[in-house]
C-alpha cells in the first residue's frame, strides 16, 4: 500500500537469520501502523521476548511532526511498553525499507543489526562490545563510511543489563523510560543502524504535498512555543530561572525530522558556546534530550557546564537521564565526575515511571498510532485528528474515517508517554 | 528574472523538510536522494548543520558560520562520503513557488529574484 515501506522485517538473533515478508494491505488496514502494529506483532511473538520496531503511515512524510517510530516490547505482566523514537530514527528506519522490524531470540555473540535499502544483515559486533555508545556511532559509520547513518546504541550499562539502561540515538539520550538498552543487550544485540535511501510513494501525490504543506502553514501560522525548556516544563514555577541559568552554555537548539518544534538544545562546555564554526574540538558538547533532568541538575546546584558534562557521561554509558540526575543530586554532587560515580554506585536503579492516569489522551495514541510526534501534537492544536486522517487518505488510498480509527486507538493497551523529551 | 535561494542557516532547526519537498518535486515520492537542496548533518556530533544546495554552476553551502559559494569542480573537503553526493543530484531549477521555501517552517529560506 502507498505511503508505507510495505515491508516487515523478522530477525532470529538464535538462528542468525534475517527474512523480509509483506506488509499485507489486510494487516494494514486493520492496525493501521505505530504502536497498534507494535502491539499486533508483539502478541504474534509473545514466545520468543519480542521487541519490536514500527512506524506509522505518516512517518517519513511532510505532515508536520512526522518523525515518530517507536521500539516496544513486552513487560513483566504482559502489558506492552512502548518508547518513541524521535529526532532522524523513525524517518531513517522507514526510509530504509522497512516499516516494521521483530527481533526475537537471543545471538550466540555480539551482533548489530544494519538496515539499509530493504537489505538487512546482522553484523558482528564483538569488537564494539565494551564500547560506549559514542564509540559505537563513530565506529559504524567509519566501518560503513556513511557519517549520516543513524545508529541506536546500547551502552555499558546496557550490556550489564542495568534496568535504567536506554536506547541512545546516535551520541543522545532518548525518551526511552522502559530500558531498551536492557532489552537489547540481553539479546546481545549493541545496536541497530539504519540508512534510508527509499522513496515513499502517495496515491495523491499532489493533493498530499498540497495538504501537508497546508498543515505546516497552519502550525507557523498559529505560533509555537519559542523554545525548549520553559515549554517543556509545563509550567514548573523555575523554569524561566532554568533557561536563564542555562542559556550561556547554549549553542543551538535543534529539532526532529519534518517538525517546526526545537525540543532539542545543544549546550557546549569543550569550547566557547557561541562558536558556530566546526572546530578541530571534535567533541565540544552534548544535546541535552531531557528538560525534567535539566531542570533537576539545575535546582541541584550544577552549572550549566557540569550539566551538559554529566548528561554526555549519562548517554555514553546509556542510561535515562533523569534517573542518573535524580540520583546525582540526591547524592548531593555538583559536578559531573562526583556525579557521574554516584551514578555508577547504584547500577541497580530503576526508572520512575510517568503513568497518566487513565492512560494518554486520544490525540497523543493517535500520533502512536500515525508516526506523528505526540509531544508536537499537545504544542500545537493544529493539525487536527481530521487533518491527519484527510493525508493518510490521501497518503494510501485507504477508507479511514474517524469512528474506524478510534477503534485502531482504543484497542492499544500498551503504556506510552506523551512526553519524548 | 532568475529565482535564487537566500538561506539563512542560523533559522534552520534541521528538521530536512526543504529535502523532502525538493525531493517531491522531483520524483512525486518521498525521499531524500534526488534533491537540490539538502540538510547537511555530516556532523551531528558538533551539532554543526545547515544547508547545502546547488545551482548550475555553484555550491552553495549554508552553515552556521556562514554562506559560502563555490563554482562546482572546486574541491568540496566536506562533503560526506555516503548516501547521495551533491554533485551527482540535479541543479535547482529555480522553480516557482519553491516547495523548499513553502516546506520550510522555520522561516530559513526565502526565494529571491534578481535580474
Amino acid at each position: 500500500m502507498y505511503l508505507y515501506a510495505e515491508h516487515i522485517l523478522m530477525v532470529d538473533l538464535t538462528a542468525g537469520t534475517t527474512n523480509a515478508g509483506s506488509f499485507a494491505d489486510d494487516l494494514v488496514e486493520e492496525v493501521i501502523g505505530g504502536v497498534a502494529l507494535a502491539e499486533r506483532l508483539l502478541a504474534d511473538y509473545a514466545d520468543r521476548d519480542p521487541v519490536v520496531l514500527a512506524t506509522g503511515p505518516l512517518t517519513g512524510t511532510l505532515t508536520p511532526g512526522a518523525s515518530l517510530g517507536v521500539i516496544s516490547r513486552l513487560g513483566e505482566d504482559g502489558v506492552p511498553l512502548h518508547s518513541p523514537l524521535t529526532l532522524f530514527m523513525g524517518s531513517e528506519l522507514k526510509y530504509s525499507g522497512f516499516d516494521a522490524v521483530v527481533i526475537v531470540g537471543e545471538s550466540p555473540s555480539p551482533v548489530y543489526l544494519w538496515l539499509h535499502d530493504g537489505i538487512a544483515a546482522l553484523e558482528d559486533a564483538s569488537q564494539l562490545w565494551g564500547l560506549d555508545t559514542w564509540q559505537t556511532s563513530d565506529a559504524i559509520k567509519t566501518a560503513k563510511g556513511d557519517e549520516v547513518i543513524q545508529v541506536l546504541a546500547v551502552g555499558p550499562a546496557g550490556e550489564h543489563g542495568a534496568p535504567a539502561a536506554q536506547l541512545v540515538a546516535n551520541y543522545w539520550g532518548t525518551a526511552d523510560a522502559h530500558g531498551f538498552g536492557a532489552a537489547l543487550g540481553a539479546k546481545n544485540v549493541k545496536a541497530v543502524a539504519m540508512r534510508g535511501l527509499g522513496i515513499l510513494d502517495a496515491e495523491e501525490a499532489e493533493d498530499l504535498f498540497e495538504h501537508s504543506l497546508a498543515m505546516g502553514e497552519a502550525v507557523t501560522s498559529a505560533g509555537l512555543p519559542a523554545n525548549v525548556i520553559q515549554g517543556l516544563l509545563g509550567g514548573a514555577p523555575d523554569a524561566a530561572a532554568c533557561e536563564e541559568w542555562l542559556a550561556p552554555a547554549v549553542h543551538r537548539s535543534k529539532g526532529c525530522f519534518s517538525c517546526p518544534c526545537r525540543c532539542f538544545t545543544y549546550v557546549k562546555y569543550n569550547e566557547p558556546a557561541q562558536e558556530m564554526a566546526s572546530t578541530d574540538v571534535a567533541e565540544p558538547g552534548c544535546l541535552l534530550t531531557d528538560a525534567e533532568a535539566v531542570l533537576a541538575l539545575f535546582r541541584g546546584g550544577f552549572s550549566p557546564e557540569e550539566a551538559g558534562r554529566l548528561f554526555e557521561g549519562v548517554a555514553r554509558r546509556g542510561l535515562h537521564p533523569m534517573t542518573a540526575a535524580a540520583r546525582a543530586v540526591a547524592a548531593g554532587t555538583t559536578t559531573a565526575a562526583d556525579g557521574l560515580a554516584a551514578v555508577d554506585a547504584d547500577p541497580a536503579a530503576t526508572i520512575a515511571q510517568e503513568v497518566t492516569p487513565g492512560g494518554p489522551d486520544e490525540r497523543t495514541r493517535a500520533g502512536y498510532v500515525l508516526g506523528v510526534c505526540p509531544a508536537f501534537l499537545a504544542a500545537s492544536d493544529s493539525p487536527g485528528l481530521e487533518d491527519l486522517l484527510e493525508a493518510v487518505r490521501l497518503g494510501t488510498g485507504m477508507t479511514l474515517d474517524a469512528e474506524g480509527f478510534s477503534d485502531v486507538t482504543a484497542a492499544v493497551t500498551g503504556v506510552l508517554s506523551p512526553r519524548v523529551v | 528574472m532568475t529565482t535564487h535561494l537566500q538561506i539563512d542557516p542560523l533559522l534552520c532547526n534541521g528538521c530536512g523538510r526543504c529535502e523532502i519537498a525538493c525531493g517531491h518535486y522531483r520524483d512525486e515520492g518521498y525521499t531524500v536522494t534526488s534533491s537540490s537542496i539538502l540538510l547537511y548533518r555530516a556532523e551531528e556530533k558538533n551539532n554543526y548543520f545547515g544547508l547545502l544546495y546547488k545551482t548550475e554552476d555553484d555550491l552553495v553551502a549554508a552553515r552556521p558560520d556562514g554562506v559560502q559559494v563555490r563554482r562546482q569542480g572546486e574541491p568540496v573537503e566536506d562533503s560526506s562520503p555516503g548516501g547521495k553526493p551533491i554533485l551527482l543530484r540535479p541543479p535547482c531549477d529555480g522553480c516557482d513557488p519553491a516547495p523548499c521555501a513553502r516546506a520550510c517552517m522555520a522561516g530559513a529560506i526565502r526565494v529571491a529574484e534578481e535580474a
